[in-house]
C-alpha cells in the first residue's frame, strides 16, 4: 500500500519535474551584443575624459585688509628669502640661518629641518613668510612653501608654518636687520 | 573511421560574454565613481604647474592663468606675458582692466574677503611676473588668491 503510493509520488514528482525542465530549457537568451556595445563606448568615453592627474590648491596668507593695523606683532614670524645662492632664514629681523644651494639645486631637507627645529620652539606660531627675489621661478615657490608647510617625522607628516604670505625678497645690499620692502603681496 | 569519429557539427558555438560584461560592468562603475567629483579648475594643456604636496580641493573661482606666452582670464586672453614683463608699472593695467568687470565680480554683496582668485601658472615663469599678477589680483577687490598646484 504504502510502497505503490510512494512510487505514484515519485512517478508524479518525475513527471511534473520533466515539464517544469521542459519549460525552462526552451532557449531564453539574453540580448547581450547592444549591452556590450554601449559599455564599450562608455569605457572608452570615460577613459578619455578621466583625468589622473588632481589639481589642487595652495592658499596664501593675504594681509586683509578689513583686519586694520596688526594688533600685535607676533615675537616671532618665520621669513625664508629664496635667493638665487640659496635660502636665508630670519624671524623678521635677524638672519637665524642661511642655507646655501648643493650643487647647484636648493637644499629643501635642511630648510624643512631648520622650519621643524623652529616649530618646536614656536609651537604657537603659524604664520611664515616666503620672500623672493625677482628673477627665482615660480616653481622654487611652491616647493619651498611645500619644505616648511609639512615636515616628514617617523613617517607622520607633522603641519609647520602653515599660512604662508607671499613677498618681495630685500635687496641683498640691505642689512638682514631691515624689514623687508614688501609684506604679502599688495603692492 | 575519423570521419565516423569526429564530433558533430555544434549547432550554435557562442561566445561566453558574461566574464566580459562582469569585467565592463566593474571598469565603468569605477571610472564612473572616479570621475564623479568634477574639477573646478581646469589645466590647459601648455601649462606646466608645479607639483605640491597641498590636499586642499579647488574650489569654484576666477581662473587666471598664466602661460609662457598669455595671461588668461577664465580662458579668455588679455595680455601677452611680453608686455606684462616689459611694463613698468606694479600692476598688469590689461588684467586689471577684465578683473574689474562686474559680470566677473558676482554680486557685489559678497564682500572682498570672500572672492577668491585661482591662479594656475607655468613653473618655468619668473616669480616677478607672478607677483605682479597677484598683486593686480589683491588691487581688484579679490581677497583670496590660491595657486593651483598639481598632486603629488
Amino acid at each position: 500500500m504504502s510502497a505503490s503510493r510512494a512510487r505514484s509520488l515519485v512517478l508524479g514528482n518525475s513527471l511534473t519535474q520533466g515539464s517544469f525542465t521542459n519549460r525552462v530549457r526552451k532557449p531564453t537568451e539574453l540580448m547581450l551584443v547592444p549591452m556590450i556595445d554601449i559599455f564599450t563606448v562608455l569605457v572608452t568615453f570615460l577613459l578619455m575624459t578621466a583625468v589622473f592627474s588632481r589639481i589642487t590648491i595652495l592658499q596664501l596668507d593675504l594681509p586683509s585688509a578689513d583686519a586694520g593695523g596688526a594688533p600685535s606683532p607676533p615675537e616671532f614670524r618665520l621669513e625664508v628669502i629664496v635667493r638665487d645662492s640659496g635660502f636665508e632664514l630670519t624671524n623678521g629681523s635677524t638672519l637665524i640661518a642661511a642655507v646655501p644651494k648643493v650643487a647647484g639645486e636648493y637644499d629643501y631637507k635642511t630648510l624643512t629641518d631648520l622650519a621643524l627645529q623652529l616649530k618646536r620652539e614656536n609651537p604657537d606660531v603659524d604664520d611664515a613668510s616666503v620672500l623672493m627675489e625677482r628673477q627665482v621661478k615660480y616653481d622654487y615657490l611652491i616647493q619651498v612653501m611645500d619644505a616648511i608647510r609639512n615636515a616628514q617625522v617617523d613617517g607622520s607628516i607633522v603641519e609647520l608654518f602653515a599660512s604662508v604670505a607671499v613677498g618681495e625678497a630685500p635687496m641683498v645690499d640691505t642689512p638682514a636687520g631691515e624689514q623687508p620692502v614688501t609684506e604679502g603681496v599688495t603692492p | 573511421m575519423s570521419l565516423l569519429n569526429r564530433a558533430p557539427p555544434r549547432e550554435d558555438a557562442e561566445l561566453n560574454l558574461i566574464p566580459l560584461i562582469d569585467v565592463m560592468s566593474v571598469l565603468v562603475t569605477f571610472l564612473l565613481i572616479y570621475t564623479a567629483d568634477v574639477e573646478v579648475v581646469q589645466n590647459n594643456k601648455g601649462v606646466e604647474i608645479p607639483q605640491s604636496t597641498a590636499q586642499t580641493q579647488a574650489s569654484p573661482s576666477v581662473v587666471v592663468t598664466i602661460t609662457q606666452e598669455h595671461i588668461l582670464v577664465q580662458g579668455e586672453v588679455v595680455a601677452s606675458v611680453a608686455d606684462a614683463v616689459a611694463a613698468e608699472t606694479a600692476l598688469v593695467e590689461p588684467l586689471k582692466r577684465v578683473l574689474e568687470r562686474p559680470m566677473l565680480m558676482g554680486d557685489a554683496s559678497s564682500g572682498v574677503a570672500k572672492r577668491e582668485v585661482t591662479v594656475i601658472a607655468d613653473k618655468a615663469l619668473s616669480f616677478d611676473l607672478v607677483r605682479k599678477v597677484m598683486a593686480t589680483c589683491t588691487a581688484t577687490t579679490y581677497g583670496k588668491i590660491s595657486l593651483a598646484v598639481l598632486q603629488k
